[in-house]
């Protein structure tokens, strides 16, 4: 609790700071439609207890309660709207700061998070639920205190020995609450995980709907999804009872102490303590009590979720940055590895590895599954560090430079990423480099191939992950996206695997005409790729067995005969 | 053409009676709101003028009682309510999975098992809320306003009047929410889920960004994405604050007009302070639903659009259906033949350019060929998953589409590369049926008890592998489609494994799709794919004796 309480502190604090003329107008509003909220029910005695001879004529006091009715709600507009315009505010700050950490983390410590993991927690952690908690949680309990305050004081003002029964019901179902709290969020938790287990059974059957249908598992499928849901449905039940009793707890509380109203009101206005005029007050006054002592018990509830949430946020924002990003570009220069070694977790993924790429050589690395050929590719791209041993560029060693080295070296995926916008930002990346630099990129690439038959050419907009590109032409772009850049070295991981061979002949005629200097490393399963390189290494458990051109290999290694036989297959 | 939520109410025949009681508790409740203010008023207009302590109390006592009785159906018709409506949907989550169960593997290639998520659970989950919050609460509210009107009208029309007079404002106010909000609702919406897209994909893009040295170029997009959010974001929850703060002001105004009214009729003598008491009272309750029904508009739009997907889901049949005359199918006697089979995903980009084959029973046929080459569509087509687009598939000359679907299945064993197992018992994973299991895998020599639980963490690759060909024992089929793993087996099992696929081929018809030369080396024939045309086919020597695409790769393999 005390944990919770500071977490939340400190994120107010943070987030707030930038803040002080909203905090104080939210603050300070609060009190006045606080105080019109109490004063409304307030007057309602003038109007019967007038009738015997009051001293503010009927009429002015009809005008008196309208403005005040009126004007609770019209400010209450102002006031509600500070509190929605700064929730987004604040998500809008928390999520800056989390995407902000991710993009500038240090790449071996983002490689420990899982993708889905980080996107959960910066859309739910990071997400409207806390922001509003930290905003209008927060702000709508310090109101509904006041309101609470106001309305006992005018109550005890107005008739002392009558306030504490009606106030009575207020411990008692804070308590009833608190009692029941521990049980609610169990039972909710046992809801989603009954849910996300459903969930489990419908991936794992359909994404294996052939053998399913072929094996004559569906009995036993359809069997374990009536389990899931019988088991999710009675979980959400319980639920929803708990939910539902704690709710109407509440409401039927409130209306309890109108019953004691009725008795203890009704007993002082027989002995004349209490006129007719006071009881239509309290009676107003317990009304307007309800939906704030609701808020104030919601925010003991939403408490602990939401500082689980930003303890969560805390892990993501506390992640090490890597070194900035300067923008800066170095020199270009031929690529080297030397004596260059990458351990993890005792074992031995690279092992003094050699490897020299001059400007406008192709150099292919090929090795079985597991040889290291993508730590040797993120090594060289700057997204691993190497335990020992040196990069090399030109005079540059990698671990001083740039993260990234500003696209000098560029990397090219098998399965690239493509964001849901425009082919020509996805090729361009926000770069500024001239029309005609764009369009060699484009040419180069093969890229061009494609614009006839892209609606707006490289303004067509492509869907979420690219979907609506063949995997080709996703290929063709990631290979602009990385000329683009005007790289020195290019480093293309299987990169070309959806593309025809003709496309691909023609790729690589391209890059020798248009940009000879360019210098390629690769990884391919393709044979027909391997015959048009100037080297090819051989990676047998992390370490180099062989290199040498192609013919040569085929000939004198027979390791590599044997895998460039099977590529043949695959 | 129905609407598709009215298309989802029979849905709650099952469960007629319990949502019957849950209703009629609903309407019981309406009533015990509207008689509590009436025994408080009773109260104060006869109790309190005439000192009478004793009916005061028993007047409060009897509130106590109306308030405790609408508590207790109140929570028993909710709870009525939300169980039927959870069971309900629990059904229409099992018609789902069944009919999803039955559509064609094309149709499961094409949807991401993720978005069946979403239809499954997401949109039964917007419907839910539909129901327990809109559909059901509907009555009960319409009730209570109606009865509330009618009781105070008869009472005293004169103090009613403002009652009367607000309800259509409160309506036409209601009508402009409806007409203004929505459009920001929409776009927030949109808005939204763009960002939580851009969002997602930096995350994804991160470190391929980083490579590129963007990083500073990613941040400032997703920070343009957060503002363009955080604008509509406010715009939308700014429609219900005027929208509920107006329709205070309204009430304000009606409870002000309430207490001149009712001061004046006191004074005149004809009305009593204890009529004010219902009047207020009723005024608080009919208000209340019209809050609800700015969140109700919110939750109708999702439920209906969820009731749109689930409708159109639920009629998306089978491509692939069984026909409606099976031929009887007694069992292969002479051969299964492809007949000049195409097929193609996209027009313009065949697959499978016009293939001959014919595999005779009891014998064995290996495919080979690079990726793409229309290895795995063949074997689709065999089991039928997909129907050729030319051609025809035949047994012993009888098509495909013209045999039982099940039978065909129960028949042909499948054995996939995909090793990965269904979460729960060997037994669940055999099939179901125990003595079958249980003989498939003593014959394989695995002595795992039929109950062991397992998963894809637990067991290596190897022994899934075997897993999933005991699986294909255990039906004992008269034909074995297999698709080799390509991937390495750990040394342990490899053995194992290859001694157990000895084991299953033996004496049946067998058609292999190869990543090693040495497993398709003792077929009877050898068939090399590429490019959608059988290029060429043999027996391994006549194969390598031909000096063709087969005879390089053997040699290439075997250059040790």
């Amino acid at each position: 609790m005390i944990d919770d309480l500071r977490v939340v502190t400190r994120w107010m604090v943070a987030l707030w700071r930038p803040s002080p003329g909203w905090l104080a107008w939210i603050l300070l509003s609060s009190v006045g439609t606080a105080a019109l909220q109490v004063a409304f029910p307030w007057l309602w005695q003038y109007t019967i207890d007038s009738l015997e001879g009051g001293e503010v004529p009927i009429e002015r006091l009809a005008l008196w309660m309208a403005a005040v009715g009126v004007g609770s709600a019209v400010l209450y507009v102002f006031v509600q709207g500070a509190r929605a315009i700064m929730n987004q505010v604040i998500v809008a700050r928390v999520r800056q700061q989390v995407v902000g950490a991710v993009v500038d983390a240090d790449p071996d410590a983002l490689r420990a998070w899982r993708v889905g993991d980080l996107v959960a927690r910066l859309n739910d952690d990071a997400g409207e639920r806390t922001a509003w908690f930290l905003c209008s949680g927060i702000f709508r309990a310090w109101e509904a205190s006041l309101i609470a305050v106001g309305a006992w004081l005018a109550m005890f003002l107005s008739e002392p020995s009558l306030a504490p029964w009606v106030v009575l019901p207020l411990p008692l179902l804070l308590l009833a609450q608190a009692a029941m709290q521990r049980t609610a969020v169990a039972r909710q938790r046992a809801s989603r995980e009954a849910s996300s287990r459903v969930a489990d059974e419908l991936t794992t059957t359909f994404s294996r709907i052939r053998v399913v249908q072929a094996s004559g598992l569906g009995p036993g499928v359809t069997a374990a999804f009536r389990g899931a849901t019988a088991d999710q449905r009675e979980a959400a039940i319980r639920a929803q009872v708990l939910e539902q009793s704690m709710g109407m707890l509440f409401q039927y509380g409130w209306k309890l102490s109108g019953v004691g109203l009725l008795v203890f009101g009704g007993l002082a206005a027989l002995e004349g303590r209490l006129t007719l005029g006071r009881y239509l007050a309290f009676e107003g006054l317990l009304a307007t009590l309800v939906w704030p002592m609701f808020d104030l018990g919601g925010l003991v509830s939403r408490l602990p979720q939401a500082a689980v949430s930003l303890r969560r946020v805390d892990e993501v924002v506390a992640l090490p940055p890597d070194r900035v990003d300067t923008g800066e570009r170095v020199e270009a220069g031929e690529l080297a590895l030397e004596g260059l070694g990458v351990e993890a977790e005792g074992q031995r993924l690279l092992d003094d590895v050699d490897l020299r790429v001059r400007p406008g050589r192709k150099v292919a690395v090929v090795g079985e599954v597991g040889a290291g050929k993508s730590v040797l590719v993120d090594v060289v791209t700057g997204l691993r560090r190497a335990t020992d041993g040196d990069v090399r560029l030109g005079e540059h060693a990698l671990a001083r430079l740039p993260a990234g080295l500003g696209g000098v070296v560029a990397p090219v995926p098998q399965d690239p990423v493509i964001l849901a916008d425009t082919v020509r930002t996805n090729v361009l990346l926000g770069r500024d480099i001239d029309e005609e630099a764009l369009a060699r990129a484009v040419r180069v690439s093969q890229l061009e191939r494609d614009l006839p038959r892209l609606a707006d050419g490289l303004e067509t907009r492509v869907g979420e992950r690219g979907a609506t590109l063949s995997g080709g032409q996703r290929q063709r772009v990631a290979i602009a996206r990385a000329l683009a850049g005007e790289p020195s070295v290019l480093v293309l991981d299987d990169a070309t695997s959806a593309l025809d061979a003709e496309v691909e002949a023609a790729f690589w005629e391209a890059l020798h005409a248009e940009l000879p200097h360019v210098g390629v490393l690769l990884v391919t399963h393709r044979p027909a790729t391997l015959a048009r390189v100037d080297e090819v290494v051989l990676l047998e458990r992390g370490r180099v067995a062989a290199r040498g051109r192609h013919e040569e290999l085929l000939g004198t290694c027979p390791a590599y005969a044997r895998l460039y036989g099977r590529l043949q297959l695959e | 053409m129905r609407s598709p939520l009215s298309r989802l109410a029979p849905l709650f025949r099952k469960h007629a009676r319990l949502l019957g009681l849950g209703l009629a508790g609903m309407a019981a409740a309406s009533g015990l709101q509207v008689l509590g203010p009436l025994v408080a008023a009773h109260a104060i207009d006869v109790a309190l003028p005439a000192a009478d302590r004793a009916g005061l109390l028993r007047d409060a006592g009897l509130v106590a009682v109306v308030l405790f009785l609408d508590f207790l159906v109140s929570f028993g018709a909710r709870i009525a309510l939300q169980i039927a409506a959870q069971r309900a949907m629990a059904d229409l989550q099992e018609r789902l999975f069944d009919h999803l169960l039955g559509l064609d593997v094309s149709f499961h290639d094409e949807v991401a098992s993720g978005s069946l998520v979403g239809r499954v659970q997401s949109d039964t989950e917007a419907l839910n809320v539909l129901f327990v919050e809109v559909v059901f609460a509907l009555p009960a509210d319409l009730l209570t306003v109606g009865a509330m009107m009618v009781v105070l009208g008869l009472r005293s029309p004169q103090i009613a009047l403002p009652v009367f007079a607000v309800l259509p404002v409160y309506v036409l106010w209601f009508l402009l929410f409806r007409r203004i909000a929505p459009p920001y609702f929409v776009a927030q919406r949109k808005v939204v889920a763009r960002l939580a897209g851009t969002m997602a994909e930096t995350v994804r893009v991160a470190s391929a960004l980083r490579a590129l040295g963007r990083q500073r170029w990613a941040r400032e997009r997703v920070a343009t994405r957060i503002v363009e959010a955080r604008r509509a974001d406010v715009l939308s929850h700014l429609q219900p604050i005027w929208y509920f703060n107006g329709a205070t002001a309204f009430r304000a105004l009606a409870t002000v007009a309430v207490l001149m009214i009712g001061a004046w009729r006191i004074d005149e003598g004809t009305a009593s302070v204890g009529l004010l008491v219902i009047a207020l009272s009723y005024l608080r309750q009919i208000f209340a639903p019209l809050m609800r029904m700015s969140n109700q508009l919110t939750t109708l739009e999702r439920a209906r659009a969820a009731a749109v997907r689930v409708t159109e889901l639920l009629d998306r049949g089978p491509r692939i259906a069984e026909p409606e005359a099976p031929v009887p199918w007694p069992g292969l006697r002479d051969a299964i033949t492809f007949e000049d089979v195409s097929f193609h995903y996209l027009e313009g980009t065949p697959v499978l350019d016009r293939v001959d084959l014919r595999i005779p029973a009891g014998s064995r046929l290996g495919i080979v060929g690079p990726t793409g080459s229309g290895k795995s569509t063949l074997l689709d087509l065999l089991l039928r998953f997909r129907d050729p687009v030319g051609g025809r598939v035949a047994i012993d000359g009888v098509a495909l589409d013209e045999l039982s679907l099940a039978e065909l299945r129960r028949r042909t064993g499948l054995v996939l590369q995909d090793v990965r197992l269904l979460p729960g018992t060997v037994l669940d994973n055999l099939g179901g049926d125990a003595v079958a299991a249980r003989s498939a895998l003593d014959e394989l020599g695995i002595d795992w008890p039929l109950e062991r639980v397992v998963d894809d963490a637990t067991l290596s690759r190897g022994e899934r592998q075997l897993l999933t060909f005991a699986r294909a024992l255990a039906r004992d089929p008269e034909v074995l489609v297999l698709d080799e793993a390509t991937s390495a087996i750990d040394p342990a099992t490899e053995h194992r494994v290859t001694e157990a696929l000895e084991r299953l081929l033996r004496g049946r018809t067998v058609i292999v799709v190869a990543h090693r030369l040495h497993t398709v080396r003792g077929c009877d024939q050898i068939c090399v794919l590429r490019g959608g045309r059988i290029e060429e086919c043999g027996p391994h020597e006549a194969l390598v004796a031909s000096g063709g695409l087969y005879a390089e790769m053997v040699r290439l393999q075997e250059a040790a």
